[in-house]
């Protein structure tokens, strides 16, 4: 039997498969880039109505001729007006662009058809007088965010505001929220853990505060939360005085009502970890990235400023292997930061594309105006 | 042709496009909306009920699922999602699953439609055109004006 030809698919049913695709901006675009038909079964992307927050789409980004090549991880905010930012993963601040030295050698346009782009996960920011909350998470109209002081926030939108609702256990300082299985996660770094239903708003204690994970003398410390298929691990550095860090990764056993220690749970996955954003890959999908590795991104010791051992701007790698345990401290001269905070070498080598891009763009622009 | 079973179940014959009959209880086969009112319309009394679209293969795979989704309540429902994702899994590929759509679509079967859509979905998600093009068998047949259109939506600016 000959192939038939899918493209002769019913317009009625490629609009169901388009409408399973909606919330995703680069299906939509890749959809409608396929053929004619496939073409004028899907509007193009428009963002939801709850799209009143600032997000970052954290991205994935391979060239196509090389399969091999370690991928980009940019994040990447669309505006209304269609331009969109690149933003810094590694900085504190998502309203930093890059630095000056790198914004030049960034692409000013970015074809999606040169490349292997992947949606890894969306990051919400919350715009509020001036400050910008980026521990987020969303479930339909309401949020749970973490203030500047560590209160736990529900906000709602209600007739086209977004207001706080209610404060959750003031008493508690906290440190990280996730989204899991259509409830609100939100931790302390004394190990609590709660959860909290997005449309009741009862709270359910799955972790009793423990002992506090540092005692005094150790006076800093960050406890950071990443969702790796399926599951929640803990991710926390604590440093002396001397500098010296030690990092815990734990899961959370939901079950048992307890964070248990990892040895080789993460399998082949590799957890990033930052303040804006956290996320897990699969090492085999991503090449580049040690499996069973947690990439410390963003860290700054417990001065939360750059050392005076590191060059002005350089980004702050730990890397720790789960299996031996070792964490060991980057700057980025070291080979790694590169992935994040400026292009990779596969993109940069290329400058005949990035110019034609630009005129292209130049182009683009002069017809539309 | 209607027959009764000994559970006082009513029975109707469903004649695929192929030729081959499929007996299945009445309550079965009024999952399909499409079925329903042609029983509603009298025609299952006179003979098989015949559905030129739809091959044997395909059907005995429909009638599969409107056994389990009419068998089960909505206390079963993890189970039953579970049931779906390995009933689907089964249908193996993209071609196999599309004759599976262009069924529930005929038929009006909305649970399989949607189940087959986002399984479809899922497949196409993180797909080139390209990939998807030779995957689907599609040619592209872009004129150069929406050739143009495409390329400019496929472009991002950045500031």
């Amino acid at each position: 039997m000959a192939s038939p030809d899918w493209s002769d698919l019913p317009t009625e049913l490629l609009q169901e498969i388009a409408g399973c695709l909606r919330s995703s901006r680069l299906d939509i675009i890749r959809f409608r880039s396929v053929c004619g038909s496939w073409r004028s079964s899907a509007a193009p992307y428009l963002p939801s109505r709850h799209d009143f927050t600032h997000y970052i789409t954290v991205y994935s980004i391979q060239p196509f001729s090389d399969a091999g090549a370690t991928p980009w991880f940019p994040g990447i905010l669309h505006s209304d007006t269609g331009k969109g930012f690149i933003m810094d993963l590694l900085s504190k601040n998502t309203g930093d662009i890059f630095g000056k030295e790198t914004a030049g050698s960034l692409p000013k346009v970015l074809n999606l058809q040169d490349f292997r782009v992947e949606e890894i996960r969306k990051v919400y920011v919350l715009k509020t007088s001036g400050i910008q909350l980026t521990k987020v998470v969303v479930s339909g109209i309401t949020f749970l965010t973490i203030d500047f002081r560590g209160k736990l926030l529900v906000l709602r939108w209600i007739d086209g505001r977004l207001s706080v609702i209610t404060i959750i256990m003031k008493e508690e300082d906290f440190c990280d929220v996730a989204f899991r299985g259509g409830k609100f996660y939100a931790f302390t770094c004394r190990g609590l853990v709660i959860t909290v239903d997005p449309d009741s708003l009862n709270i359910n204690r799955v972790v009793p505060t423990e002992k506090p994970v540092r005692e005094i003398g150790f006076p800093y410390h960050e406890f950071l939360v990443v969702e790796s298929h399926g599951d929640l691990f803990s991710v926390c550095a604590s440093e002396d005085r001397k500098h010296v860090v030690r990092i815990e990764v734990k899961r959370l056993d939901e079950g048992q009502h307890q964070w248990v220690d990892v040895k080789d749970e993460l399998k082949d996955h590799v957890l990033f970890v930052g303040d804006i954003c956290r996320f897990s890959v699969s090492a085999k999908d991503y090449p580049g990235y040690k499996a069973n590795c947690v990439y410390f991104f963003n860290y700054y010791g417990r001065s939360r400023q750059p050392q005076p051992y590191c060059h002005h701007q350089d980004t702050h790698f730990l890397i720790l292997d789960v299996e031996d345990g070792q964490a060991r401290r980057f700057c980025n001269h070291s080979g790694c930061s590169h992935y994040f905070s400026t292009l990779p070498t596969w993109l940069s080598e290329k400058p005949s594309y990035l110019n034609l891009a630009l005129q292209e763009a130049f182009i683009s622009k002069c017809s539309l105006y | 042709m209607s027959i009764t079973t000994e559970n006082n179940e009513k029975m109707i014959t469903l004649m695929s496009s192929d030729g081959e009959e499929f007996v299945v209880e009445e309550a079965v086969a009024a999952q399909s909306q499409t079925i329903k009112h042609l029983i509603e319309d009298g025609c299952s009394t006179e003979g098989s009920i015949p559905l030129p679209n739809v091959t044997g293969r395909v059907l005995s795979e429909v009638i599969q699922y409107c056994k389990k989704h009419s068998s089960s309540d909505d206390k079963e429902e993890k189970e039953l999602e579970a049931w779906d994702a390995e009933f689907v899994k089964a249908a193996d590929d993209h071609v196999a699953l599309t004759d599976l759509m262009m069924a529930a679509n005929f038929l009006d079967i909305k649970g399989l439609l949607d189940l087959v859509a986002q399984t479809l979905a899922n497949m196409i998600t993180g797909k080139s055109p390209e990939e998807v093009r030779r995957m689907w068998n599609i040619k592209n047949d872009f004129t150069p004006e929406e050739a143009e259109k495409v390329r400019k939506e496929n472009q991002w600016a950045f500031e």
